[in-house]
């Protein structure tokens, strides 16, 4: 029997875990490289949506279409780690209600299901919401704890061989070898490992990591900044019902609400600080939905980059929320891919995606077995 | 935009190490620790969510524990802002202010600590469940889902704090810990599909729920209001009155 592939992949996000899984089931031998903690980038403080996709019908019926789709797998694989209480689109002015029409169409073209309520429903199902507003839109978002979800793919990763090492930060790619040079912050040791597929799944650090070994990886990475409240002022994530905007949605977890988000472009996606005029431009649109959201405190404010693709210098909220797998051999790095863009709700598509084309490099004719694997309970995850 | 110097005093794996640290006073306790990490990329510390959902960031500072991404910086202004870090204790350390949490995840695993809740809104929820269902008995079941009313992630994050806290658990190495006895009463509280008798057994022994000895360190610490004590104490008296219990077979 010959020895099985061996692939890397850089990044324990929700793009690189949902991808260890995914090559996992298919037979490849997997060592992820993660530079911190798991989900310690973008994946960790997100707003932590399982979207319906609702949001993105109109300007992004794509990504909406790829959302309601992940939406009903991962309730369906994972629903541990969801909270799976459905959205609310809520009109409160003539503005919303003339989006209305197109909305409720983009919905049904993308397959999302839609409830109309009436306005006293909507009332009684979510007793803080504005009392003036006047339409509400029942749609199958939901709420998820990111990390847990992370943990939960590489868990199931680990249970087919695959081995994950984290706090360990790539220094140096010799793409023609495909070999990887790594720091260990735990070991305190430099090694080297040898792959016969690298996958760069480093998010809105994808540039950084290309550029280690003199690839150019085009991404644009926007950041958003949310706050946390220490209330949970709804049950249903809460949605303004216009087109997409800052601080346009309320995402109950736990006890607590995330009130999110704004963008704008950042180079460098670490230690991102949120600029305090954020903070009240999300409150002030988050009290269109909720009057007495002010009166809760704030728990703490955090920003994450989005790892947006480049599409022709538009950038922040016009950009397209999907995904491109680049296959960098025209730049001589055979079976070196790079994913850019992508959200966690879909996650697992990307994998599929990504992971179709690093078989077809490495000629394994497996079929993805995702989408309807119940992964293991993110308890299971036993390493650092 | 005004600055601070923070002075970070950091438990290292082998010795102590100093940092300083100029950043927004309206800044948490992580951004500073991240920081100090951008000095020394040697340093070894978790954080994930940055808001208290992942729980995975718990420390030590100035001697009692917390999640530095919630804990503003601004309430160690009196201690001329100055912060000792140390890793969480009572957990394998594996480097620097990084424990391992594989023995605790175990330890959780075996109770079952139950991972979903009935939410508990601000406002009077039951109405809101009435509500659903009055909505879905009138219409088409189009949605799937909400037809057992609104529900949330348990409130305890997992996050390690109260085993830290808790006196009894550094003294004891069998002792259940305060995050699995309470998790316990909330199977007690809720059951749902966690038998409950089952549930109590594990807990319902010697280092289990009457080896606390009440210091309430784990409800003074806990990050997300599970009140780790107060499950144990109603556990405790819970079990008092149910007959075949420990107590009463003492007394027999």
């Amino acid at each position: 029997m010959t020895r099985a592939a061996h692939a890397i992949v850089i990044g324990a996000g929700s793009t690189g875990s949902a991808l260890a899984h995914d090559l996992a089931l298919r037979g490849v031998h997997v060592t992820v490289l993660e530079r911190a903690g798991v989900a310690s980038g973008s994946t960790g403080h997100n707003q932590a949506q399982l979207h319906s996709g609702a949001r993105y019908a109109v300007n992004d019926p794509e990504s909406a279409r790829e959302c309601i789709r992940e939406n009903w797998i991962l309730r369906h694989i994972q629903p541990e780690v969801l909270e799976l209480n459905d959205g609310l689109f809520v009109a409160i002015d003539e503005q919303g209600m003339t989006y209305r029409k197109t909305f409720l169409e983009a919905c049904k073209a993308c397959d999302i299901p839609v409830r109309e309520l009436s306005v006293e429903d909507a009332l009684r199902m979510e007793p803080l919401l504005n009392p003036h507003i006047l339409s509400a839109i029942q749609i199958p978002d939901g709420v998820f704890d990111p990390y847990r979800l992370c943990l939960s793919f590489l868990a199931t990763a680990c249970q087919h061989g695959a081995k994950v090492q984290t706090f360990c930060e790539v220094k140096n790619l010799d793409i023609s070898n495909r070999i990887v040079k790594f720091h260990s912050r735990i070991t305190n040791k430099t090694e080297v490992l040898q792959g016969d597929v690298i996958i760069n799944a480093a998010g809105p650090w994808a540039a950084f990591v290309g550029a280690l070994g003199g690839l150019q990886v085009d991404l644009e990475p926007s950041a958003g900044a949310m706050i946390t409240i220490d209330r949970r002022m709804c049950n249903m994530v809460i949605n303004l019902l216009a087109p997409p905007g800052d601080g346009d949605i309320i995402v109950p977890q736990r006890q607590t609400c995330i009130l999110g988000t704004t963008s704008w472009k950042v180079e460098n996606p670490d230690h991102i600080t949120v600029p305090p005029e954020h903070i009240e431009a999300i409150y002030k649109v988050a009290e269109t939905m909720i009057p007495s959201i002010r009166q809760t405190h704030a728990r703490g404010a955090m920003a994450a980059a989005r790892p947006l693709m480049v599409m022709d210098g538009t950038g922040g909220r016009a950009t397209t929320r999907g995904f491109t797998c680049t296959d960098h051999s025209a730049e001589g790095a055979h079976g070196f891919f790079s994913v850019v863009g992508g959200k966690t709700t879909t996650a697992r598509l990307m994998a599929e995606k990504v992971a179709d084309r690093v078989c077809a490099f490495l000629g394994i004719e497996a079929t993805c077995r995702t989408q309807d694997f119940p992964l293991l309970s993110y308890r299971k995850w036993l390493q650092v | 935009m005004s600055t601070v110097s923070i002075q970070l005093h950091i438990k290292r794996t082998t010795q102590w190490q100093d940092f300083q640290v100029s950043i927004s006073p309206d800044a948490y306790v992580l951004d500073a620790l991240e920081a100090a990490g951008a000095q020394d990329e040697s340093l070894l510390f978790r954080h994930a969510c940055h808001h208290a959902s992942c729980g995975s960031c718990g420390l030590r500072i100035n001697g009692r524990e917390y999640l530095p991404c919630i804990t503003p910086l601004a309430n160690f202004e009196k201690s001329n802002w100055r912060l000792r870090l140390e890793p969480l204790r009572n957990f394998p350390l594996i480097g620097d202010l990084l424990v391992d949490f594989k023995p605790f995840m175990n330890r959780l695993d075996l109770i079952g600590l139950p991972l979903m809740r009935s939410a508990q809104q601000t406002v009077d929820h039951q109405t809101g469940m009435n509500e659903i269902k009055r909505i879905q008995e009138s219409q088409d079941q189009d949605l799937p889902i909400l037809a057992t009313g609104f529900n949330s992630l348990e409130n305890c994050i997992e996050c390690g704090l109260c085993m830290s806290a808790c006196p009894i658990v550094g003294s004891d190495p069998h002792f259940s810990g305060p995050a699995l006895l309470a998790a316990a009463g909330r199977i007690a509280a809720e059951p749902r599909r966690q038998p409950l008798t089952e549930a109590l057994k594990k807990v319902d022994h010697d280092h289990g729920l009457w080896r606390c000895h009440g210091a309430y360190e784990c409800t003074e610490v806990c990050p997300a209001g599970v009140d780790p004590a107060r499950e144990i104490m109603s556990l405790r008296s819970r079990l008092l009155r149910r007959p075949g219990s420990i107590r009463e077979i003492d007394k027999g």
